[in-house]
């Protein structure tokens, strides 16, 4: 297992400072290409906002993201990519998909955007619908799909575009079981096979230890714990990773807010 | 609604006016020479073709100003219009319209005797500095011309149609307007070339509009009767200001406003 | 949902907003002189009238859908300086009495107007007394009937479905065209069915600024207004032909659509369940 340094120049490298009122966000996030970052945390820690933060959501109090030597956004320099053209590959916690269109759309539509042919767009599409166990799905309406259909066709619409880094948001969260190992595993071989950087938001410390290389406890905006899987369960650093090493998952406290994306 | 605020300022008036006959101002104030003779007190309602509203308004302010107990009311609006009011029920005292033929539908309703209290002509209308180069009738059937009538079916129409008929013109209008007043807004606004409208509302129109007369053989002209309505609340109000209307002083201000008078 | 009674309290007042709004127009369908009915209403002037109705309120609808739609999301998903005052702005029509709308556009576009006379010298183009200008007449009134009902369907879409299909790499356009616009377009078509019906009915504005001709300008509302000095029954038969029409417009386009608005504005559920 090899440390990523920050200010690699060929991963993604951030410095996200969002400021609300008092609240705040201060945490530096660097992770290699083909290297799986999990961010794990409570409710309100700061992950969907750093989420936000990464996909030009929110704008930065100051700090930086950094993508392969593109600087897609500096406080200082006040350079500022909007979303579209930071070449991230974004699934956000709510899934959001467009609602009128179908599951084959849905994932067409960034390659589409981006002027690609309809017919090889949603040749494409259809091609990774199938590897997400979707193919019975193509044609339905985004908004007749269940949780876990629609978490996975966001999944494939982030894909579909061959971002240059991966941000998923709690990409698991509404799969069954059987469903998680098949997605996680698709998820995996495409991080490893194109060699990007994935920053994995997750409640679930099975999801990072499946998966990530490494792992970012974010507490009240900021990183408390920084380490492989393996290590954070030896040596819990606060009670939030502690309850994680013993349940195996997470712990919502009653009543924690709820971070809202991009609004 | 507004009946009823009429009626009650109707009542008031004649209350405050009984309590000046009978002296009860206290302090013995001086009361003007010009009210000490009885006369119409009370309100009354005045119903008139819209091309009398500049006369009435000089009406009203003659009638109150001899009888301070009096409250003339004028509401101009369309002779049909006013007729059809009337028919309909109406409270009204005194209909003057621009037509024989409408105030004909209110006699035949509901009775009356109608007098003629003015007559009147058409002119042509045109903008001031008639930037058409306007001369006469036959102008109104060039199509290059922006002409507005009123339509044939308003009294104001139907005498154009008369005037047009006799002299044998074809007029090419671009709009057939509602009544005249629409027409004239449309001259004054310089939006057309020519338009067949009363002399009383050349005259109305001020500076921004001149007229080009029509030759006295097809000057059809068109009368004014004035009727006291026979459920009228007001009857001696209301025939007051019948009178007015053909006393010396009304004949004045009719022929000022470019009416002519029987 | 379940149904709930409602309180008294509520009920009688709506019963009685409802009577004021059906009442009158009742009263319309018993003064309507059935037996002679299809004769008046297939009277040629009627028919000339209804045909100039059906047409420029049917082009002004479009119009108002050109540029309307464009403006509501420009109110709805922008922060451009004074946006709060371009929304008064675009209020004016509704609160200005149409005949003042009519003088205003003479004031613009008539002979003498601060444009009109220019386009007079230079094009030899005069808009009064022509059926364009019975549009503009109706587009100015019927717009911001459009651009409100358009800016709230678009404020109600959810916009993170917009930044979400935004960081795929689709512009800003690809959006709104693909994203933002259909999930608008109940909205949209209700609007526009709200509009078409007020520039059905539009009078004043067009009576001021376009006149009143057979055929070029006179619309069925203008016709209407003749009527009722000259033939009152002939009147009531063209009202109640307008009324069916625009009733028929309104129940045919925004009934259909209605489901669809509070559809689009409930808020998207959360997927995402704790596992």
């Amino acid at each position: 297992m090899s440390r990523v340094a920050p200010g690699h120049g060929d991963g993604l490298d951030a410095h996200l400072v969002v400021e609300r009122g008092t609240w705040r966000l201060d945490v530096r996030l660097a992770v290699a290409p083909g290297r799986v970052l999990a961010v794990l945390g409570p409710n309100g820690g700061g992950k969907s906002t750093a989420v936000a933060a990464l996909a030009g959501l929110v704008p930065l109090r100051s700090g930086h993201v950094r993508l392969g030597g593109r600087t897609l956004t500096d406080a200082t320099s006040g350079v500022d990519l909007p979303p579209e053209r930071r070449g991230l590959g974004v699934v956000l916690q709510d899934v959001l998909l467009v609602p009128h269109l179908s599951a084959r759309e849905n994932v067409a539509f960034g390659r589409r955007a981006a002027g690609e042919r309809a017919r090889d767009a949603r040749r494409h599409a259809d091609a990774l619908l199938d590897d997400l166990g979707l193919t019975a799905h193509v044609r339905t309406r985004a908004d007749r799909l269940s949780g876990g259909q629609a978490q996975r066709v966001a999944l494939a619409r982030a894909l579909a575009v061959e971002p240059a880094a991966l941000v998923l948001d709690e990409p698991f969260a509404a799969l069954d079981a059987h469903a998680r190992a098949h997605v996680r595993a698709v998820a995996d071989r495409h991080v490893r096979t194109r060699a990007v950087p994935l920053v994995l938001v997750t409640h679930d410390l099975a999801d990072a230890r499946a998966l990530a290389d490494e792992v970012a406890v974010l507490e009240g905006g900021r990183v408390v714990q920084r380490g492989a899987p393996e290590d954070l369960v030896a040596a819990p650093a606060t009670a939030y990773v502690a309850g994680l090493a013993g349940a195996g998952h997470d712990e919502r406290p009653p009543g924690s807010p709820t971070p809202t994306v991009g609004t | 609604m507004n009946g009823t605020t009429v009626r009650v300022r109707g009542a008031l008036a004649t209350l405050a006016a009984g309590c000046l006959a009978a002296g009860c101002a206290g302090g013995g104030a001086a009361v003007p020479a010009g009210s000490s003779s009885p006369g119409p007190t009370g309100t009354v309602v005045v119903l008139a073709a819209a091309s009398l509203t500049d006369v009435l308004a000089e009406v009203e302010t003659a009638l109150e100003a001899r009888h301070p107990g009096l409250d003339v009311r004028t509401s101009p609006a369309a002779s049909s219009t006013l007729a059809a009011q009337v028919v309909a029920g109406a409270q009204a005292d005194v209909l003057v319209t621009a037509s024989e033929a409408t105030t004909a539908t209110v006699t035949d309703a509901l009775g009356g005797e109608p007098v003629v209290v003015a007559r009147n002509t058409l002119q042509i209308a045109v903008p001031a500095g008639n930037p058409g180069g306007v001369t006469g009738l036959d102008d109104l059937a060039d199509p290059d011309l922006t002409v507005a009538l009123c339509d044939p079916s308003v009294p104001c129409g139907a005498v154009a149609a008369e005037v047009l008929a006799s002299a044998g013109v074809t007029a090419a209008p671009d709009t057939l307007e509602q009544d005249v007043r629409a027409v004239l807004t449309k001259v004054r606004l310089r939006e057309v070339d020519a338009a067949l409208v009363f002399r009383t509302d050349v005259l109305a129109g001020g500076d921004a509009v001149e007229g080009v007369a029509v030759p006295p053989e097809h000057a059809v002209a068109t009368a004014y009767p004035a009727l006291v309505l026979p459920d009228a609340p007001n009857p001696a109000a209301a025939r007051a200001v019948v009178d007015h209307l053909r006393s010396p002083a009304g004949v004045e201000a009719l022929r000022a406003a470019g009416f002519t008078t029987p | 949902m379940t149904r709930r009674r409602a309180p008294v309290a509520l009920l009688a007042p709506a019963a009685l907003g409802l009577v004021l709004l059906v009442a009158p127009l009742l009263a319309l369908v018993v003064a309507t002189p059935w037996g002679d009915l299809a004769a008046r209403v297939l009277a040629p002037e009627v028919l000339d009238a209804l045909r100039l109705s059906l047409l420029t309120a049917g082009v002004s609808t479009a119009l108002c859908v050109l540029v309307g739609v464009p403006l509501a999301w420009v109110l709805a998903r922008t922060d451009l300086p004074g946006r709060a005052l371009v929304r008064a702005l675009v209020t004016v029509p509704l609160v200005l009495p149409p005949v003042v709308g009519g003088v205003a556009l003479l004031l613009l576009l008539g002979r003498q107007g601060l444009l009109g006379r220019h386009l007079d010298a230079w094009f030899g183009v005069t808009v009064p007394f022509t059926s364009a200008a019975v549009v503009l007449a109706q587009t100015f009134v019927a717009l911001p009937f459009l651009v409100l009902a358009v800016e709230g369907a678009i404020a109600g879409t959810d916009e993170r479905r917009e930044l979400a299909a935004a960081t795929l790499g689709a512009s800003r356009w690809y959006v709104t065209r693909r994203v933002t616009l259909p999930a608008a377009a109940p909205g949209i078509a209700a609007g526009a069915a709200l509009c078409f019906a007020r520039a059905l009915g539009e009078f004043g504005a067009t009576l001021t600024f376009a006149g009143s001709f057979p055929g070029t300008t006179r619309t069925m509302p203008l016709a209407v207004y003749l009527a009722l000095d000259t033939d009152p029954q002939a009147a009531v038969a063209m009202s109640l032909l307008l009324l069916v029409l625009s009733v028929a417009v309104l129940v045919a386009l925004r009934g259909r659509w209605v489901g669809g608005i509070t559809g689009a504005r409930t808020a998207p559920a959360r997927t995402t369940v704790p596992s």
